[in-house]
C-alpha cells in the first residue's frame, strides 16, 4: 500500500460517508431523493453524478470523482460566457424541477473562487443555474483559511476537476492595495494579501491597477495549487487543474491566463 | 413612500439610518430586505424576473457598484443568491464560503461593502442540507483547512444540541444565529455601524426542498 496512514484513513472517511449514503437510500430514508426522472431546463450540461472510485484504483483516482473532465467543465464555462456576452442567455438550470433534481445532492463541475464585487456574480456572467458551480468569494478574490477549506471540501468530498481563480477589471480591493493607505479593520488582512501582487507589477509597464489585478490571480492560482495537504495532493497527482481568469466589466468578456 | 428600486437609482438611500425611520416609511435595510423576500418569491413560484442582467446594466454599473445588501452565504452550488432572490449584475455583495463562516478576509470583505459602498443590510443566509455543517456535527478527523470551517461550526453544535429535533438542521439555524452575532460585534468597523444604527444584520435560511427563504 503505497498511500500515506493520513490520507489513507481520510480516504476510508470519505468512502464510509459515501457508503452511509447508500445505505440510507437503500433503506428509503431518502426515498423522496429519487426524481431523477424530472424533466428541467439543464441543457447545457450532460448528466453528471459522483461517484466512488473502486478499490482497486483507489491510487489512480480520487475517492470521489466528477463524471465531468476538466476539458469539459472548462468549455461550460466558455460556452456560458459566451452567451452572456452576445446577450443570448439561456438561464439554464434555474426552475424547480432543477432545483427537485439537486435537493439530494450537489454535483458541481468546477469550483470558482472570485470576488465579493456585486458586479461579478459567477452564475450570471457564466450564464449556469443550481447545482453547476460552487463558488467561494472574498474582496479582491483572496483566499484566506476559510476559503482554502472551502475549496479543499469541493476538490476532495465533491470531485471538481476545475478551480478557477477568477480577478475581474476594476477591482476596489486591488485598487485600494496598490493606492496604498492605511486600510481599517480586517480591510487590512485583505490588502495585505493583496500587496505582494502589487509589487510585482509595479515592475512592469502599463497600468498599476490593471497588472496587479493580473499578478493578484496569478499568485492566487499559485497559493491553491501549492497548499498542502490536501489542494497540492490533488493538483499533483492531475485530479484538479488550477486556472487563472479575469472578467472584463466593459465587454462581459472572460479572458483565460 | 419610496419604492426600494427608486431609492436605488437616486442613490439616496446611503444618507440614511438603517432603522425605521418615525413617520412610517422603511429604511433602506428595510426596502432591501423586501426587495429581498420578493425576488425569492418569484424564484420559489418559477417566476423569476432576473433582472439586472443585460448589457445596459452592465455599462450602468461600471462607474461603480453600489449594492443594496451584503450576503454571507454557503459556498454550496445549489444556493446562488443572485438566483434564489432574483437579483441581477450590481445588485448584491457577496461573501461565499462553505458552511457560511467567516475568517479574517471574509469579515474584512463585508466591512469592505460597509464602509466603503454603504451597504445598509447584511445577510447571513444559512441552508438545509449543508454539507459542512453536517460534516461538522458527523465529526471524526478532518482534514487541512477544513478543520478550521468544523472549528467555527462547533458552537453552534453545542448550541444546538439540547434543541428538539434534527442535529444538524437546528445546527444550521444556530450557526447563522452565531454568524450574525458575530457581526453585530466585530471591532472596528462592524459593531460600530450596528450601534449607530447604519446596518441592520438578518439571519435566514433557505430550504432546497421549497426553493422558500425564511428570516429566523
Amino acid at each position: 500500500m503505497s498511500e500515506e496512514p493520513s490520507s489513507l484513513s481520510r480516504r476510508d472517511f470519505l468512502r464510509a460517508s459515501l457508503l452511509g449514503l447508500s445505505a440510507l437510500a437503500a433503506s428509503g430514508i431518502l426515498q423522496a431523493c429519487e426524481w431523477s426522472t424530472l424533466e428541467s431546463s439543464r441543457v447545457v450540461r450532460p448528466e453528471a453524478e459522483t461517484t466512488e472510485a473502486g478499490a482497486a484504483e483507489a491510487g489512480d483516482s480520487p475517492p470521489v470523482t466528477s463524471k465531468h473532465t476538466f476539458t469539459q467543465a472548462l468549455q461550460y464555462l466558455i460556452d456560458g460566457n459566451n452567451r452572456f456576452v452576445s446577450g443570448q442567455l439561456l438561464r439554464p438550470g434555474r426552475d424547480i424541477a432543477r432545483r427537485t433534481e439537486v435537493y439530494c445532492a450537489q454535483t458541481p463541475f468546477a469550483a470558482v473562487l472570485t470576488c465579493s464585487d456585486s458586479r461579478v456574480p459567477p452564475e450570471i456572467l457564466f450564464d449556469l443555474g443550481l447545482g453547476d458551480i460552487f463558488i467561494v468569494r472574498t474582496a479582491g478574490n483572496i483566499a484566506g483559511p476559510i476559503a482554502l477549506g472551502s475549496l479543499e471540501y469541493a476538490v476532495e468530498h465533491l470531485g471538481v476537476p476545475l478551480l478557477v481563480v477568477l480577478g475581474h477589471q476594476k477591482c476596489g480591493a486591488v485598487t485600494a492595495a496598490a493606492s496604498g493607505g492605511e486600510a481599517k479593520g480586517h480591510i487590512a488582512s485583505v490588502v495585505e494579501e493583496i500587496a505582494p501582487a502589487v509589487e510585482k507589477a509595479r515592475s512592469l509597464t502599463g497600468d498599476l491597477v490593471t497588472n496587479a489585478i493580473d499578478m493578484n490571480i496569478l499568485d492566487g492560482v499559485e497559493k491553491l495549487k501549492t497548499t498542502a495537504p490536501i489542494l497540492s495532493e490533488y493538483v499533483e497527482k492531475g485530479w484538479v487543474q488550477v486556472v487563472g481568469a479575469r472578467y472584463d466589466l466593459d465587454s462581459g468578456k472572460v479572458s483565460w491566463m | 413612500m419610496s419604492s426600494h428600486k427608486e431609492s436605488r437609482h437616486f442613490g439616496d438611500r446611503i444618507h440614511f439610518a438603517a432603522g425605521y425611520v418615525a413617520d412610517g416609511q422603511s429604511s433602506p435595510a428595510q426596502e432591501g430586505l423586501n426587495a429581498l423576500l420578493e425576488g425569492n418569491l418569484r424564484f420559489a413560484a418559477g417566476q423569476p424576473q432576473n433582472p439586472h442582467q443585460d448589457d445596459a446594466r452592465r455599462k450602468e454599473v461600471l462607474g461603480g457598484q453600489t449594492p443594496f445588501a451584503v450576503i454571507l452565504t454557503c459556498s454550496d452550488s445549489r444556493v446562488p443568491p443572485e438566483i434564489i432572490f432574483d437579483q441581477g449584475v450590481g445588485d448584491l455583495f457577496v461573501v461565499r464560503t462553505a458552511g457560511n463562516v467567516v475568517d479574517d478576509i471574509a469579515l474584512g470583505s463585508i466591512e469592505y461593502a460597509v464602509e466603503h459602498l454603504n451597504a445598509p443590510l447584511i445577510v447571513v443566509l444559512g441552508h438545509q442540507k449543508c454539507g459542512a455543517v453536517s460534516a461538522a456535527v458527523q465529526g471524526g478527523e478532518i482534514p487541512g483547512h477544513i478543520a478550521d470551517i468544523v472549528r467555527e461550526i462547533e458552537p453552534a453544535i453545542a448550541a444546538a444540541r439540547d434543541l428538539p429535533g434534527d442535529l444538524a438542521d437546528n445546527t444550521v439555524k444556530t450557526n447563522v444565529a452565531q454568524m450574525v452575532e458575530k457581526l453585530k460585534t466585530s471591532a472596528p468597523i462592524l459593531k460600530e455601524f450596528f450601534e449607530a444604527d447604519k446596518i441592520q444584520v438578518v439571519g435566514m435560511r433557505y430550504e432546497l426542498t421549497t426553493g422558500k427563504v425564511s428570516q429566523l
